[in-house]
């Protein structure tokens, strides 16, 4: 039942319930309706007869009787005798031709070829007259007709109101949850394109969904301005820490470039300034996150031989490498040509190298390597270093994150991950990390081979 | 190559921005005269644009603040039809040239390339070195027959270190004038980047023309010797 929607669900209920109410009728009907329906016709015909009384008058020493009296109604013929058996007026059906003697206020029954018929007779005193009798007949086969019509009509109405009535439920309750898959759809699109300006919109209906729509995008308009607010804060912050920084680097460099400075000073000031070139950095690289945050982060795409960009990468952090007393190896398929941001390709090898060297230990082991296939091109940087515990590997990617607190190295800013993430994610691809504790870990990353039309 | 732009038009500010990176230039913009003179205070630019009437202080503030510093770096102003007295008091004050806004793209990309070339001391947008050929206007690179391919920053870097050819360039400049202040920058990225040119521009070829120079940076030239 996991996998029916609640549409169907409704439905399936729905048409059962009316299933099993039609599965009633139709029981009772054939149980109890028989006899029933039999039983209103002798009713009806003994009321026929009684009633006909008032058609019979004496007029002026005539007897005389309505002309009314010899119509066929319902099936049911009237026929007015004397007290002798004469017959005075009215109509016996055709067919009968039995002498059934009067029996008063008797319903009796009589069965002449293949036909039964209900008999029903009653005698008037009529003034200045004397006695008649009328009798009434009536064929049993043709109400036994009727009934059984009525309960074929039944066999065919009744499934047939099922089928329309489960069409008319499905219908209606798609109708109503129309606005849920709405809210859910909604839902889901922010979730993918991570936009929180979205909004379910839905107007007009008053009712509990309307509702409830109208509530979830109010709490959107709050989220979004959160979100917001926070994103503003860092931006202006980066920014108005950046030119006070600069002037204090600037001031550090035009005083450190005085010669009759005393060697303790100079030492000083070259903390101060190592220091603040840091802080630039990392300042720069804030502001840069959060401007992608903001889709505003301008990416300049250009064709290039990525082989290249990442041979070049490796040579250089080899060397650095091999000064740690780390092995480098490296495996680059050459010639593969993508499209993508130079600087922030660049980027993306060097803060992967960057965290290999800084995590890996002496006589550790580097191995990087590149390759494609005809949709994408993976990239991987394994080293044997501290690693990151399972519970801690997901967490790698979020700013300022580091594996050691202790091991805090001025150049690691705890922003390198999630650049690399979102260098990445910009260029249309994907980044996984597997490690072990104490054995190390493996970065691998897949971008499509395929330009990427995607301006952030 | 590293420009200021100091324009409190914004959208002016952003159209300049976006046309001068396209052509490998690295730009950074602001949009009153004293940020301009805080950008300034910390980077060494190649160029400077300065809006004439810009809130809190003046483009010729700013402009007479910098040459009272001896700063030589080339300042373009950009000024209103009717404003004659201000391009002449800018002209007196130290202002290398000034353009008339409105103004045709191509010739204020003309204007700049003049004013970096009278800075270095060239005489056409045509650089040499040995072989190795540029063409500033053109966007081209030939080293002897052979034209070679290079990226949007490649081809900055390429031509700060041709400007600047026999000069010994440390990282910092070098990072200073190729990257602007969006760039976050990383220790090694220019190293990175030099490594890369170099392969493009002396790997194929038996006479190297970068050559490193240890504990400072890295200086183009044309070594006979070799």
């Amino acid at each position: 039942m996991k996998k029916i929607s609640l549409k169907w669900k409704l439905t399936i209920l729905y048409t059962l319930l009316m299933t099993l109410l039609t599965g009633v009728v139709l029981t009772v009907l054939l149980y109890l309706g028989g006899d029933l329906f039999l039983e209103s016709a002798t009713d009806v015909l003994k009321e026929r007869v009684f009633e006909s009384v008032d058609l019979v008058k004496m007029k002026k020493g005539t007897l005389i009787i309505d002309s009314d009296f010899s119509d066929v109604e319902n099936g049911i013929y009237l026929s007015a005798y004397d007290e002798t058996g004469v017959l005075l007026a009215g109509r016996i059906p055709y067919g009968f031709t039995s002498a059934v003697s009067f029996q008063e206020n008797t319903l009796q029954t009589a069965k002449l070829n293949e036909t039964t018929w209900y008999i029903f007779d009653a005698a008037f005193q009529i003034r200045k007259y004397g006695v008649i009798h009328i009798r009434g007949i009536c064929s049993v086969s043709a109400v036994e007709n009727e009934l059984y019509l009525l309960i074929k009509l039944c066999f065919i109405l009744l499934p047939l109101s099922v089928i329309l009535s489960a069409v008319l439920c499905y219908s209606l309750v798609k109708r109503t949850l129309r606005p849920v898959s709405r809210i859910t759809r909604t839902a889901a699109e922010i979730c993918e394109q991570k936009n929180l300006s979205r909004r379910i919109g839905l107007k007009g209906s008053r009712d509990e969904i309307g509702v409830l729509a109208e509530t979830f995008d109010q709490m959107l308009t709050q989220l979004q301005a959160a979100f917001e607010n926070q994103k503003q804060f860092t931006s202006d912050v980066s920014h108005e820490l950046r030119t006070p920084l600069s002037v204090i680097l600037s001031q550090c460099e035009s005083c450190l470039a005085n010669p009759a400075l005393h060697e303790e000073e100079r030492q000083a000031l070259q903390v101060i300034r190592d220091r603040t070139t840091g802080l630039i950095r990392l300042v720069s690289q804030l502001l840069l996150l959060s401007r992608a945050d903001q889709n505003r982060q301008p990416l300049c795409f250009e064709i290039l031989d990525f082989s290249l960009l990442t041979q070049t990468v490796m040579e250089e952090q080899g060397e650095i490498a091999r000064q740690k007393g780390l092995i480098m190896e490296t495996h680059i398929q050459k010639d593969i040509i993508l499209q993508g941001d130079e600087t922030m390709l660049f980027r993306l090898w060097m803060n992967l190298f960057d965290n290999a060297i800084a995590y890996t230990e002496e006589g550790g082991r580097i191995q990087a390597g590149l390759f494609a296939d005809d949709t994408s091109v993976t990239g991987y940087v394994k080293d044997t270093g501290v690693g990151i515990s399972e519970e801690n590997l997901p967490k790698i990617w979020e700013r300022f994150y580091r594996a050691e607190p202790s091991r805090f190295e001025p150049s690691h800013s705890g922003l390198g991950l999630s650049m690399v993430k979102w260098i990445v994610e910009a260029h249309g691809g994907s980044i996984q990390a597997q490690s072990e504790e104490g054995e190390g870990s493996i970065f691998t990353f897949t971008l499509p081979s395929e330009p990427v039309n995607k301006r952030m | 190559m590293r420009i200021l732009i100091a324009e409190d038009e914004k959208d002016l500010n952003a159209l300049l921005k976006k046309r001068l990176e396209e052509q490998s230039y690295s730009v950074d913009a602001c949009f009153d005269g004293q940020e301009a003179i805080d950008y300034i205070a910390c980077t060494e630019y190649d160029v400077i644009m300065l809006d004439i009437m810009m809130p809190k202080k003046s483009g010729l503030e700013v402009l007479k603040a910098l040459r009272q510093k001896n700063r030589r770096t080339p300042v373009l102003l950009l000024t209103a039809k009717d404003s004659i007295e201000d391009r002449v008091i800018g002209l007196d004050a130290g202002a290398d040239d000034y353009m008339v806004k409105p103004f045709a793209f191509e010739e204020l990309l003309a204007r700049i390339r003049v004013m970096l070339r009278k800075h270095s001391g060239q005489l056409s947008n045509l650089l040499r070195a040995g072989n190795l050929t540029m063409d500033l206007s053109s966007h081209t690179v030939t080293r002897g027959e052979q034209k070679i391919v290079l990226s949007a920053k490649e081809f900055a870097l390429l031509r700060y270190l041709m400007m600047n050819q026999g000069n010994v360039l440390s990282r910092d400049q070098i990072e200073q004038h190729i990257w602007n202040y969006d760039y976050a920058g990383s220790s090694n990225m220019v190293d990175v980047y030099i490594r890369y040119l170099r392969k493009k521009i002396d790997d194929p070829f038996s006479s190297k023309l970068i050559h490193t120079v240890r504990g400072t940076g890295y200086v183009l030239r044309e070594e006979p010797d070799q």
